[in-house]
């Protein structure tokens, strides 16, 4: 008798581990699927500009200006008006014209993109999307209210 | 030697593990069920950018968020631009530095991103970031 039940209480404790370790290799399972849960996102990251800035009075002369409109057409300033308006003329291509602008003024030198108000998101992001790969450092963008005006050669 | 029926009590003994385990588990499903995420994500289509950076997101992040028609967004809820301003103004003063998202559409006039970066840029948000397409987006 003293045999048997050796035999049982050693079987019966080998059982119990069993669903132990079921239970903890569930819980690893879970684990290892909510923690996919976390996805990665893209993101674009923004430097804004210092909020002391936009009180200084005078505007920016170092900048160049790159114009865009609605329909995504890129424009470079051609020069003033008589009552100071920055003139636009239009870009064939932006590559070549922006590879001429860096060689002149360099990659660290200031550009603003004037956007007309109703461009969508998409266009704005192309366009810093190919200034970025052109390797221009410093991009500033704003809001044109109405139509970017044309130079000479409209 | 008859004190080794003893081993029927120490068999008895891993009982308790089991069940604490599986209360363990209980609790957990429970916990894990009740704390399902408010929504933040809005019903845009993210612009495509080839210089985006790959980021983590955090839970403590602020979604900003902007549709095609120049409605704006807070946390996933439609506020008014003066709400959207008194909202960010108060947490800008209790941290400057909280990471901000920036969602809008990839057919969003300009001047509507160009209103909430104002903003952000207005109440001294330091950490922005513009979102952008993946093919995961509100999956």
């Amino acid at each position: 008798m003293r045999i048997q039940r050796k035999r049982n209480s050693a079987a019966e404790e080998a059982v119990m581990m069993s669903p132990l370790i079921d239970c903890v290799f569930l819980l690893l399972i879970f684990f290892l699927a909510t923690s996919q849960i976390k996805r990665w996102e893209r993101q674009i990251p923004v430097t804004l500009a210092d909020p002391s800035a936009s009180l200084s009075l005078e505007s920016r002369s170092d900048a160049y200006y790159l114009g865009v409109d609605e329909a995504g057409n890129i424009y470079h300033e051609s020069g003033k008006s008589s009552n100071g308006v920055t003139l636009f003329s239009p870009v064939e291509n932006l590559e070549v014209f922006l590879s001429e602008l860096i060689a002149e003024r360099g990659g660290s030198a200031p550009v603003e993109l004037v956007v007309e108000k109703e461009t969508p998101f998409q266009t704005v992001i192309d366009v810093l999307d190919t200034l970025q790969h052109q390797g221009l450092q410093e991009v500033r963008s704003r809001i044109r209210h109405g139509k970017i005006s044309r130079g000479d050669d409209a | 030697m008859r004190i080794r029926s003893a081993s029927s009590d120490t068999a008895e003994v891993m009982m308790s593990p089991l069940i604490d385990a599986v209360f363990l588990l209980l609790i957990f499903f429970l916990v894990a069920t009740m704390l399902k995420k408010e929504k933040r994500d809005i019903d845009i289509i993210p612009p495509e950018s080839s210089s985006t950076v790959k980021l983590l997101p955090d839970d403590d992040m602020l979604v900003l968020g902007v549709n095609r028609e120049g409605d704006f967004f807070w946390q996933g809820v439609e506020v008014t631009l003066e709400e959207l301003h008194h909202r960010l103004r108060e947490v800008a003063i209790e941290n400057p530095h909280r990471r901000l998202r920036f969602d809008a559409d990839f057919m969003t006039p300009y001047v509507h991103v160009v209103k909430v970066l104002d903003l952000a840029q207005f109440n001294g948000m330091t950490n922005v970031g513009i979102r952008t397409y993946d093919a995961k987006y509100n999956r």
